[in-house]
């Protein structure tokens, strides 16, 4: 509790984040993977988008009462140290979401070959949003524990 | 991890203005207070004009503030 109260408000926003987006989207890969997610593409858009805003949800009721108990620091206006903690982790969190890109469409053409040898088509839209989507919740896993990662060693 | 190349003076230069916090020095320089922190203690290297502008706080010249160690294995 102690290194939770030394935390900056921005570190705390960070750390804030991280864990929504960890359990929220956490909780629906786990659900997927057990069997007890959607099962098709509409269902699956429609639940993301729920998760999403549930996300933003979190995040604003967060923000209200951090800054609550913190007025300063959720009125400091963002610094030059602030936009390069994000302009750095969000270097690192794109890279991620590349290499994601670079997955899903191997896995299109390396499936697609392999469906269209055996003579038929395999490869789902609901099984490439699933996986779009898991890469795009990495990248942003990625992008606020490098932020946290930066404010808290320096550069 | 290395050290930064840059050390700085700024604690030192807090304590003989009275005692300035880092908060004050922060709001005269218009940075966040973490930032003061951070380049204290050599975690961030502050932009030449942040560097020009905590000079300036204290009436000094930018070398009595920061310096640039040339031996350091940093790039």
């Amino acid at each position: 509790m102690a290194i939770f109260q030394e935390l900056s408000f921005r570190e705390k926003s960070t750390l804030a984040s991280l864990l929504a987006v960890l359990f929220v989207f956490g909780g629906y890969f786990a659900d997927l993977l057990a069997g007890a997610g959607p099962h098709d593409l509409t269902t699956m858009l429609g639940k993301s988008a729920a998760l999403v805003i549930s996300v933003i949800v979190v995040q604003l009721i967060f923000q209200t009462l951090a800054g609550m108990f913190d007025v300063k620091g959720a009125e400091a206006a963002v610094d030059e140290r602030d936009l390069l903690v994000r302009g750095r982790a969000v270097a690192i969190s794109h890279l991620v979401l590349s290499v994601g890109a670079i997955v899903v469409l191997s896995r299109i053409v390396i499936r697609g070959a392999m469906d269209e040898a055996a003579g038929q088509a395999d490869v789902t839209l609901f099984e490439v949003a699933n996986l779009l989507l898991f890469f795009f919740v990495l990248s942003e896993l990625v992008n606020y524990g490098a932020q946290l990662f930066f404010y808290r060693r320096g550069f | 991890m290395k050290g930064s190349a840059i050390s700085n003076s700024i604690r030192r230069l807090r304590f003989d203005a009275n005692e300035m916090t880092q908060q004050t020095l922060a709001e005269a320089v218009g940075v966040t207070r973490q930032t003061i922190a951070a380049i204290e203690q050599a975690k961030y290297s502050p932009s030449l004009e942040v560097a020009f502008r905590i000079a300036a706080v204290f009436g000094v010249p930018l070398e009595s503030v920061f310096s640039y160690d040339e031996d350091s294995d940093v790039v």
